[in-house]
């Protein structure tokens, strides 16, 4: 088969995974070697559907022994099938590298045979690819549920991030529907890589060259330069109750980017209050940098699964991660946004919002003397604007037209602050009023019209 | 002298008789006297604007009676005399600017000074005027110009720092290279605003031991790098050469053409049935990829 068809079809196979990020871990050029790694990652293109694409994504093989219910590749499916060779692959990795099409490489595969065999292919690739080829970027490796321990640390010695994908948020669904894997084979490899990273972190912790990056990060800490107007404001560097790891990522040997996983929404019937308190416990248990969610794609007929027919629910996986994103980055539980009695997440407002309306006694904030937490409740503020303002607030009164320049939504935010004492009289008070006026707004704007349009009635999954 | 001012004491030391930087503060300087205001006409880059600022010091000009104007957009006003520095073919300019640049981030610190790098790479009209004020504030404000995020003149040179940040994040995602039959790497990017300067350094890290340019024919500038350098020589370049860099992305060979191909075909394998635009509404690929930049993207069945 010519490489052009074998990528063709490994490529396709792969596009369902959601992870896209080729971020989390820095590591500078080094002699004789192609490629850096970049913390913040670095997005080089857009699919037609419009997610990211920085990392060459592709399946070792799709040729699956497994029958998971929901896969397009599993062991029943009459499909074309293909293996990259190892060092077929490695090379395609640095070709694409040097023309800056992508920062490195995602590799996944289909169970070939079994676990064990099918890791050590995928071993075999990476090894060509840093040793042969020199290459110095970013790699993301899938964990094969059930791949003996001995492969999984082999396998994170040569990847920068790895990710165990959960798949189904609960046991039932998984035995249900992936009958070749169950929990533990999930959950053991995701265990063994939050010990192993944590033990790494520990011997670092000890040694000169940790110290020294203590160091060096406590002076940075305390300097005035952590607040205000950065060259790159990235907002994740401003932001709350993320415990970040205590030595720095370069020194790490394992897995230095940390790990992920995926949860499939909409195939099985939990509510997001239920994936929410999972998504908190994995982050708390297993040091987790991202989860995941994937909206299901109907792609095969089976009576266990939801109706071809079925709109795929991009709305609530896109709820999902706004709430995600408020759990890690803004001190929210997951029981402020999806409660145990109230177990959806709104599909008309988003997260933050819809937990200000439920509070409005919590209203309105004065933007001269907020707290930092306080701040970064309102919606329309987020991390770098409240920043903005802590450091503005500091030289000069503030008004209502400062706060658009300091890059807050105020449109959105004027319901729920004063400034100097003063509130915008023209947005109403009631949480009702303000709910309707916000849908109608959005409602309003063009892409959302356009939207509704496209996505006709039912899509609301 | 306020502590704010730039050392003025010291113009004679460092501005050679008849240099560049000297016969321009001596005819702003007479324009003032004779009650003209004056327009400093400077270069788009950051030497001439940093040293055009430096002009406007040397000649003690009242703030008010001052201001800075782009060479490509210099418009007469009444009553105004329009003073041109340009990038001067002796050192002064040069010299002047390291010394407002070095005194501006002693003043203010390092954040704000490479803001200012960042700020005086943008294509927007009325640049150098905003770079000007918004040195100035820094020059009287110190240490506090960093937080001071809430001023006029803050707010408008933020603006040019954002457009230019950003406009960098394309050139470091977008730029797409082509290898030559004689292994050199090969890229035409079209930024709108000068952003290959900015990026060279990031482009060496990646690339370390290839040979590579990147030709930017709107505002005539490459970036060359040889294997093992850390960093990228940045070369003004004449249309000419511009237009004979660029075609070589031209003579590419089959190899070439086939990891073009893989790359198309990666690309079309990633797009997912039932979230497209037309499931979605809106396009949010366009709104990720900018159209501009469409034409040089292989992926799209651009060249290179
Ligand atoms: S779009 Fe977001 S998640 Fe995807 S690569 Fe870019 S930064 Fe990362
Ligand atoms: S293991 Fe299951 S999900 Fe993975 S490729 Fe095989 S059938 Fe698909």
């Amino acid at each position: 088969m010519d490489k052009l068809t074998k990528l063709g079809i490994l490529a396709e196979a792969a596009r369902f995974d959601a992870a896209c990020t080729s971020s989390g871990v820095t590591r500078g050029p080094r002699e004789g070697m192609v490629g850096d790694a970049c913390a913040s990652g670095l997005c080089h293109s857009f699919s037609a559907d419009g997610r990211c694409i920085t990392l060459l994504k592709v399946l070792m093989s799709n040729a699956c022994s497994y029958d998971c219910a929901y896969c397009v590749n599993r062991r029943g499916v009459s499909c074309p099938r293909a293996t990259f060779e190892p060092r077929e692959l490695a090379e395609l990795t640095v070709d694409f590298y040097k023309r800056n099409y992508i920062e490195g490489l995602f590799l996944s595969s289909a169970v070939l045979g079994n676990p064990d065999n099918t890791t050590e292919r995928m071993i075999a690739c990476l090894e060509a690819l840093r040793g042969e080829f020199r290459f110095n970027g970013y790699v993301h490796a899938k964990v094969i549920p059930g791949s003996s321990p001995e492969l999984v640390d082999r396998l994170g010695r040569l990847a920068d991030r790895l990710s165990v994908n959960l798949e189904l948020s609960s046991r039932a669904s998984l035995a249900s529907l992936c009958p070749d894997k169950n929990a533990r084979s999930v959950m053991a490899p995701m265990a063994q890589i939050a010990t192993t990273r944590h033990a790494e972190e520990q011997a670092l912790l000890d040694s000169p060259a940790g110290k020294k990056a203590l160091a060096r990060r406590r002076r940075e800490k305390g300097s005035h330069v952590s607040e205000g107007m950065q060259v790159t404001s990235v907002g994740a560097r401003y932001t709350l109750g993320r415990p970040t790891s205590a030595v720095p990522n370069a020194l790490r040997k394992f897995v230095p980017a940390g790990q992920s996983t995926q949860i499939i929404v909409g195939a099985t019937p939990e509510d997001d209050n239920h994936i929410l308190q999972l998504s908190k416990s994995l982050y708390d248990h297993y040091g987790l940098k991202r989860i995941f969610f994937s909206a299901y794609m109907p792609m095969v007929e089976d009576s266990r699964l939801p109706d071809r027919e079925t709109p795929v629910p991009l709305r609530r996986e896109h709820r999902l991660y706004q709430a995600d994103w408020l759990m890690r980055y803004y001190a929210f539980t997951p029981d402020e946004l999806a409660t145990p009695s109230r177990p959806w997440l709104d599909l008309d407002v988003d997260p933050k919002l819809a937990w200000a309306l439920a509070h409005m006694d919590a209203f309105p904030v004065e933007v001269m003397d907020a707290s930092l937490e306080t701040l970064l409740r309102v919606p329309g503020i987020g991390p770098v604007g409240a920043r903005r303002i802590l450091a503005a607030r500091r030289t000069r009164r503030l008004c209502v037209d400062d706060l658009q320049g300091l890059g807050i939504a105020f449109k959105r935010a004027r319901y729920f602050v004063t400034c100097g004492g003063k509130r915008d009289l023209s947005a109403p008070l009631d949480p009702e009023l303000i709910r309707q006026k916000v849908v109608s707004d959005a409602a309003g704007s063009k892409y959302n019209a356009t939207r509704r349009h496209a996505e006709g009635q039912l899509s609301l999954f | 002298m306020r502590r704010g001012n730039l050392a003025c004491s010291s113009t004679r030391e460092s501005t050679a008789a008849g240099s560049t930087v000297e016969r321009a503060t001596a005819e702003v300087f007479a324009a003032l006297a004779g009650g003209e205001t004056v327009a400093v006409c400077c270069e788009r880059t950051t030497e001439s604007v940093l040293a055009a600022v430096g002009v406007t010091y040397l000649a003690h000009a009242e703030p008010h009676r001052v201001r800075l104007v782009a060479t490509d957009e210099a418009q007469v006003r009444i009553g105004e005399k329009i003073v041109a520095l340009g990038d001067g073919d002796d050192d002064s300019v040069v010299a002047l600017a390291k010394r407002v640049f070095t005194g501006f981030e002693k003043r203010c610190g390092t954040i704000c000074a490479r803001r200012v790098v960042l700020a005086c790479a943008s294509d927007e009209s009325g640049m150098p005027e905003i770079v000007h004020r918004y040195l100035r504030l820094g020059f009287s404000e110190g240490k506090r110009l960093y937080e001071d995020v809430a001023a006029p003149e803050a707010l408008a040179f933020a603006k040019l720092v954002q457009r230019v940040s950003s406009e960098c994040e394309h050139t470091r995602q977008f730029v797409r290279f082509a290898r030559l039959p004689d292994g050199t790497f090969v890229s035409v990017f079209e930024p709108n605003e000068n952003t290959l300067p900015l990026v060279g350094t990031h482009f060496a890290r990646r690339m370390r031991e290839d040979r590579f340019v990147v030709v930017d024919p709107g505002h005539l500038v490459a970036i060359f790098h040889e294997p093992g350098d850390t960093t990228c020589a940045v070369v003004g370049l004449d249309e000419d050469t511009a237009a004979t860099l660029a075609a070589r992305v031209d003579e590419t060979d089959e190899r070439e053409r086939l990891v073009q191909a893989l790359w198309q075909k990666f690309y079309r394998a990633m797009e997912l049935p039932g979230r497209g635009a037309a499931s979605r509404g809106y396009d949010l690929c366009a709104s990720w990829m900018p159209k501009r930049f469409w034409h040089g993207l292989p992926e799209l069945g651009g060249r290179p």
